[in-house]
């Protein structure tokens, strides 16, 4: 279960909204937007990449887990972009206590602690049209 | 033969001969388009003279990559001409991948991909 997953890599070019980047693929084969089998999961360092090439105004990417098989999701930590290539980063740790809250989207890059599920995904929103070979690439250390 | 007698024998032999290298997989277009590898056990020979026919061509290889691996980390079951293998730290280019070859009962035990590089 450790180790390193690719949460979903993609070109970026008209505005998306809610664009599932991750594929993964189930024991049996099949093609899945997410990554599962991460039970037991306690902490995961991710790291999303923008590759910048022209146009667009602002690129978000916000990673979410699941405490119910996936019938609803959870944002985990989100991550900013702009026009400008960057590359941010991000730990996300269930080993702390976390009080009783309403599930609420993220704000700008925010982060949720104490919330980990056995699975993950990125998804992302663009806005404007990105030209010039832009790209978005989200990575997760599972540990 | 069930397909899960074949896929434990196929791991007995792949853990005998085979050897890790990296299944990869860029996105996008550039210099600097982002990239994945995937770590898997594979066995690499080389085609046999009377298999140098068609697209295949002296020099190319064949990886054959347990589909058990693929799954185990994470990687879709989509391997296709363009897609890259890492072996020995050589990056090698998919020509093409057969998912056909090796299935049993119509479960996938193994890919078969050509490799040029």
């Amino acid at each position: 279960m450790t180790g390193i997953y690719n949460l979903g890599d993609a070109a970026i070019a008209q505005a998306v909204t809610d664009l599932i980047i991750t594929e993964g693929v189930s024991t049996s084969g099949t093609p899945q937007a997410l990554i599962d089998r991460l039970e037991g999961m306690s902490a995961v360092s991710l790291q999303a990449s923008l590759v910048y090439g022209s146009g667009g105004t602002a690129c978000i990417v916000i990673v979410q887990t699941s405490l119910d098989q996936g019938q609803s999701w959870i944002d985990v930590a989100r991550f900013d972009f702009a026009q400008a290539s960057a590359k941010k980063i991000a730990n996300v740790s269930a080993a702390v206590a976390a009080a009783p809250m309403a599930v609420a989207a993220l704000g700008a890059e925010g982060k949720l602690d104490g919330i980990l599920g056995d699975r993950l995904r990125a998804r992302v929103t663009s806005t404007g049209s990105y030209g010039g070979n832009t790209s978005i690439s989200v990575r997760a250390a599972v540990r | 033969m069930t397909s899960d007698q074949v896929k434990a024998s196929y791991r007995r032999l792949m853990n005998a001969v085979g050897e890790t290298i990296a299944i990869r997989r860029y996105t996008g277009a550039g210099h600097d388009r982002p990239r994945f590898d995937a770590n898997v056990m594979a066995r690499v020979v080389d085609y046999e003279p009377h298999e140098l026919a068609g697209s295949i061509t002296q020099g190319d290889r064949k990886l054959i990559v347990l589909a058990e691996d693929l799954i185990e980390a994470q990687v879709p079951l989509d391997l296709r001409k363009g897609d890259k293998a890492v072996v020995r730290g050589r990056e090698l280019n998919v020509e093409a991948a057969d998912d056909n070859t090796r299935r049993v009962q119509g479960v996938l035990i193994a890919y078969e991909l050509q490799v040029r590089g």
